[in-house]
């Protein structure tokens, strides 16, 4: 199956989970892994199986290099019902509580706008807390990635 | 071919990333001053933002690459010329940071411990050189200069109990003389309004929850809603309203100019106080930092940064700047990844046509590192994050 793993991140965590997901399930599966400033919204239109990895920045944003392609992708008119997706939402539930993993929320409501469609609840990983977030972002993945198979066949 | 990259702090660590990630057949020597890696990471951050402090799990990623090799308590001037760096590295990059915590020069300045933010972060961190003079054993006042999260940190810290600090690992000297400091006030000091600060709302807001102290505005003093950080107003506003309760005080004062001192009490002017008189058994400057200068290398006094042209530092053709030291990057931990990023091209038109040894990575020292240089495995083993 052929996943693009979009990758929005400042300090390059999502990217360390997304090359931890391709290490992991790499034999499987056909991974496209792209920083999404290097990219735009057409490139949703070639794919069908999708895995956001997005951390927050400030007080619930989406991290800067993410901005362009979030607001391309909100002021156009994009269906994206032929899309299935699974969103990983990083954040800081520490300090930044009350706005904790919404940068990867904010991916999630925009995604289902567009009409696409979410396989599984999004993860949600904080970087305060004591577990290796990149172990629960492979585990995660492996049901991620059987709910995006199981779409397709269904 | 090799790189020697001075300092493993972000900017380090993230050259070292972007250098062995897409060169991989270069060879990546870290060298670091101190003993164990990460730099602010590990000293300027504050000891329980852990969520900050995770970043050092992606640098123990690089660490894992067979072309990367840290070398710590390796000092440039004291074991290694910067001259033997060039002549035996095809590149050298400085990463050195900016260690320096600015202090605030004022008359009558001798009255008081002085401490900048980024040291009192950094004892509070267990960096062993944070200190340069044992601390009052006894302040019921502290005062803070500068309104930016530096200063927040520092208020912060001081608000925690002993069991707290001990969560966030703090080192138990550090622990003991909170608790027997006696601390009753803290103030916190801008030049500045209250809609200019550089406060973040989130640490405004973790400050307000403090179970010992609590954050208090004059609401005279949050009236201007002209200003560059409206949202950190918003939090202040809040605390102007907060009704008092039997927790310490950690007073805000605004627009304020600092006239001297004496007496152990710093002179203070503003147009909503007046003239009034603060005690300060410790004073805490948090107003920015600015690199240190390395023999042989330029440095520009004035603005504290080696100067460069998009990295390449001046008169020289193989040794670049990253990061606070060469002044870019902004002071966020994620833009020193961006600066790595920029100058990699740079880097990489030197270190062109490497291929990998025949013996494959067996990464040996350099002829000259000293005895007394650390490795990975032995910083890793002495490491208190690891145990």
């Amino acid at each position: 199956m052929k996943v693009l793993l979009l990758v929005v991140t400042m300090t390059g965590t999502s990217e360390m989970i997304a090359e931890d997901i391709v290490e992991a399930y790499g034999a499987e599966h056909e991974f496209d892994l792209q920083l999404i400033e290097n990219t735009e919204p057409a490139i949703l239109s070639t794919n069908r199986n999708l895995i956001v990895i997005s951390s927050t920045y400030g007080t619930g944003d989406v991290p800067d290099p993410g901005q362009p392609f979030f607001m391309a992708l909100e002021s156009s008119d994009l269906n994206l019902a032929h899309l299935n997706y699974g969103v990983i939402a990083l954040g800081d539930d520490k300090i930044y509580h009350d706005t904790f993993a919404n940068g990867g929320r904010q991916w999630d409501a925009l995604l289902r706008r567009r009409q696409a469609n979410s396989v599984t609840e999004p993860l949600l990983l904080d970087s305060a807390g004591s577990d290796d977030i990149s172990e629960l972002a492979v585990d995660w993945s492996a049901a991620c990635l059987a709910a995006l198979k199981s779409t397709i066949a269904a | 071919m090799a790189i020697a990259i001075v300092g493993s702090g972000p900017a380090g660590f993230y050259m070292a990333d972007a250098v062995s990630k897409s060169l991989p057949n270069v060879r990546v020597h870290l060298f670091e001053r101190l003993s164990l890696p990460f730099g602010l990471v590990r000293y300027g951050v504050a000891p329980d933002h852990v969520g900050t402090k995770a970043v050092y799990r992606l640098f123990d990623r690089v660490m894992k690459r067979p072309n990367v090799s840290f070398f710590g308590n390796v000092e440039i001037g004291r074991d290694v010329s910067l001259g033997q760096l060039e002549s035996t590295y095809k590149v050298v990059v400085i990463a050195t940071g900016g260690t320096v915590g600015r202090l605030l020069q004022f008359v009558g300045t001798e009255s008081f411990y002085h401490i900048s933010g980024l040291d009192f972060a950094g004892w509070f961190n267990g960096k062993p050189d944070a200190l340069v003079a044992p601390p009052p054993s006894k302040a019921r006042s502290v005062c803070i200069l500068g309104n930016g999260n530096v200063g927040l940190d520092a208020a912060r810290l001081l608000t925690k109990s002993s069991v707290q600090l001990q969560e966030a690992g703090v080192p138990e000297p550090v622990v003991h003389w909170r608790s027997v400091l006696g601390l009753e006030a803290i103030h916190i000091f801008g030049r500045r309004g209250a809609a200019q600060t550089k406060f973040g709302v989130s640490e405004l807001e973790e400050l307000g929850r403090s179970q010992s102290f609590r954050p208090v505005v004059c609401p005279q003093e949050v009236l201007d809603g002209q200003g560059e950080n409206i949202a950190a107003l918003d939090v202040l506003r809040k605390f102007s309203q907060d009704v008092p309760d039997d927790r310490l005080p950690i007073t805000f004062h605004f627009d304020t100019e600092i006239l001297g001192g004496g007496d152990g009490c710093l002179k203070t002017n503003s147009p909503h106080s007046g003239l009034q008189s603060h005690e300060a058994g410790m004073l805490i400057h948090a107003i920015g930092q600015r690199a240190s200068p390395l023999p042989g290398l330029p440095f520009d006094e004035g603005a504290g940064f080696i100067p460069n042209e998009n990295g390449l530092i001046q008169g020289k053709e193989n040794v670049y700047a990253i990061g606070w030291a060469a002044k870019a990057g902004g002071g966020q931990i994620a833009s020193n990844r961006t600066h790595a990023q920029a100058i990699l091209p740079r880097l990489a038109a030197h270190l062109s046509g490497s291929s990998t040894p025949a013996n494959g990575f067996v990464n040996t020292p350099p002829p000259w590192l000293p005895f007394t240089a650390v490795t990975w495995e032995q910083a890793c083993a002495m490491d208190p994050w690891r145990t």
